[in-house]
């Protein structure tokens, strides 16, 4: 607690706040969004019910997202899995067309 | 700020402390307004200080024909092109019927108001009542801090963090039960921690519930990404999103035709959307008034089931000429799907639109629990780091503190400062004065800076004790200043059976005597010299 931080220190700090904040809202999105793709194909939930059901998970998401990042051992690690969740989620949305 | 620390439980405190700390100040403020809100229409009431009107029982509305008639007589007469003429219906005993029409197309100014007697509909004196936002200001406050949209975000993100504190903290403390019946008092920093649990742990199911609803009340603006994947970017996909969760169609609207026609007597139409509803009548809004295409749209009122949650509101739609019924939206909880209310549960559980008077009661004092949970957790911040002389900061560390501090003062003495300055303003603003709803929104706001001003040049502990004096007296003097500057007394409204009136002015009495004590103990500590 009394030591003084050092300028590395600092940016990984930084660093974790960015990932956090936005890092975070933007898997929470990703993954709210195939979710809401997802839930008419596997569920018996109708395209709006699939809608409400996500964006209402989203926000939980996003919280647990900010929770782990600073959890984890390192920014980098961090930013990798938030980049691992977004880039997983991109591809569902890509290759699931949304329900009609 | 040392780094992240290694650990689960380590790291948890570490985003517990800072997350809380920087969420904390402005969430303060947040949640006293919010609980403020609990009560705005008492508040609005009392702020309007309207005199009483005469009372029509029995009709649809609350008004009698010949008022309803002088209503559109009045509008015709000076609210000719208009897109809209409103008309709001007595709510209370004593209410006005209140006429508003925004001004011509091409003129300037704010929309243009008119005050009726509901039974022989004479028009009373203008201003009728304090022209103000009343409650509503603290409820805008509460979720828009005034900044408009970039305000409106920056409360979505510090909710997303209050969450993150709430889960952190309930990590962090694992002996939470135990805890909650831990109180040492009078023993400094322990006791500051005792009471930030037991608060945080009494409140605790009400601040997961508080905070996640109010995020989930505005879900298509905070988090429009999954709509958007579903039902795409355009304008229109939130309309069709609506219209497939819920099976109503979208208010229908018509063009103007061009030809002029009189409008069909209100007085039949409001009984009819009575009988279609089974919800009293609280507002006629006629759309292109004045044209062949005119429309009637009269909106109900939640008649006041205790035993739901959720209480849809109706609305009929009548053609404005000859009254033929257009579009009826039903409130009968059994005509919507179970998913289409889980919004409007949502809503009702943030805004405590159920249960009544008492749930208001019991959402104010968790409201203050959680204010006193934020506020002695921030508290605690300071007073910890006041024992042993940190370098967290690096050398900006004593000035980091000492802005902690300030922002601590500013954050809870200057808010209930603000919060009390604004009703103040309310009473000391002539009644007549243009734009004067605005002046008082700038006088809440002009107080909360000079707190932060003061909290900045006066040692912590002699700012604290001055602004919770200055919050205490202004709260006590209150029914003076309204016996003072409009004749009114609480306990006249009170024996008139007004308690919402009468609240009002107990609650800041209330109020006032808490920050007395508050600011006694503060100054006894500073006498004995004792920090925190």
């Amino acid at each position: 607690m009394s030591r003084a931080p050092s300028t590395r220190a600092w940016l990984a700090i930084a660093s974790r706040v960015a990932a956090a904040t936005f890092g975070g809202y933007a898997a929470a999105a990703l993954l709210a969004s195939a979710l809401a793709v997802a839930l008419p194909h596997i569920s018996s939930a109708s395209r709006a019910d699939g809608v409400l059901i996500a964006s209402l998970s989203g926000f939980a998401f996003h919280a647990a997202a900010a929770l782990w990042v600073f959890s984890t051992r390192s920014a980098r690690r961090a930013w990798a899995g938030l980049a691992g969740v977004a880039l997983a989620c991109a591809a569902l949305l890509a290759a699931v067309p949304a329900a009609g | 700020m040392a780094p992240a620390p290694q650990g689960f439980r380590q790291s948890m405190a570490w985003l517990h402390t800072w997350c809380g700390l920087v969420c904390g100040w402005l969430l303060c403020a947040i949640f006293l307004t919010g609980t403020l809100s609990v009560f705005r229409e008492p508040i609005t009431r009392w702020m309007e200080a309207r005199p009483s009107a005469a009372t029509v029982p029995g009709a649809a509305g609350g008004a009698s024909d010949a008022a309803l008639q002088a209503a559109a007589g009045h509008l015709a007469a000076h609210g000719a092109g208009a897109r809209f003429w409103r008309i709001e219906l007595p709510r209370e005993p004593g209410d006005a019927l209140r006429l508003a029409w925004p001004p011509a197309a091409g003129a300037r100014g704010g929309p243009q108001t008119a005050a009726l007697d509901p039974a022989s509909g004479a028009l009373l004196p203008a201003p009728w009542g304090r022209r103000t936002e009343g409650g509503r200001h603290f409820m805008t406050f509460h979720y828009t801090l005034h900044g408009g949209v970039p305000g409106y975000w920056l409360v979505g993100w510090l909710s997303v963090g209050m969450l993150v504190a709430l889960v952190s903290g309930v990590v962090v403390h694992r002996r939470i039960f135990a805890d909650f019946f831990t109180f040492r008092p009078a023993k400094g920093q322990r006791s500051w921690l005792d009471a930030h649990n037991a608060t945080a742990v009494l409140a605790l199911p009400f601040l997961f519930m508080i905070v996640y609803t109010g995020l989930a009340i505005f879900y298509t603006s905070y988090l429009p990404w999954p709509l958007r994947a579903v039902y795409g970017a355009d304008g229109a996909a939130h309309g069709r999103f609506q219209q497939e969760l819920t099976h109503q169609s979208p208010p229908m609207r018509r063009a103007r035709s061009g030809t002029a026609a009189p409008l069909h007597g209100l007085a039949p139409l409001l009984a009819q959307a009575q009988a279609l509803t089974g919800q009293p009548p609280r507002l006629v809004v006629v759309e292109q008034p004045g044209d062949a295409a005119m429309v009637v749209r009269i909106h109900t009122r939640a008649s006041g089931d205790p035993r739901t949650l959720h209480q849809a509101v109706g609305s009929v739609a009548f053609d404005g000429v000859d009254g033929a019924v257009l579009q009826v939206q039903r409130p009968l909880a059994g005509a919507t799907p179970a998913s289409a209310q889980a919004h409007g549960v949502m809503a009702a559980l943030h805004l405590a639109h159920f249960g009544g008077w008492t749930i208001k009661w019991l959402y104010f004092f968790s409201g203050l629990a959680g204010t006193a949970m934020m506020a002695t957790g921030t508290i605690l911040f300071g007073i910890k780091r006041r024992r042993k002389v940190g370098k967290e900061a690096g050398p900006a560390t004593p000035w980091a503190y000492r802005a902690a501090e300030a922002l601590n003062v500013a954050a809870l003495a200057g808010t209930a400062v603000a919060c009390i300055a604004y009703l103040w303003c309310n009473r000391l603003l002539p009644a007549d004065l243009p734009g004067r709803e605005a002046w008082e929104i700038r006088g809440f706001l002009c107080a909360w800076l000079a707190a932060a001003l003061h909290a900045a040049c006066r040692p912590a502990a002699r700012a604290w004790a001055e602004q919770l004096s200055a919050a205490a007296v202004l709260c006590l003097a209150l029914p003076l200043l309204n016996q003072w500057t409009t004749g009114q007394q609480a306990w006249r409204h009170a024996l008139a059976g007004d308690w919402q009136q009468a609240g009002v002015e107990l609650v800041a009495l209330g109020f006032g005597v808490a920050l007395a004590w508050g600011a006694w103990q503060v100054r006894r500590a500073l006498r004995k010299g004792i920090p925190g």
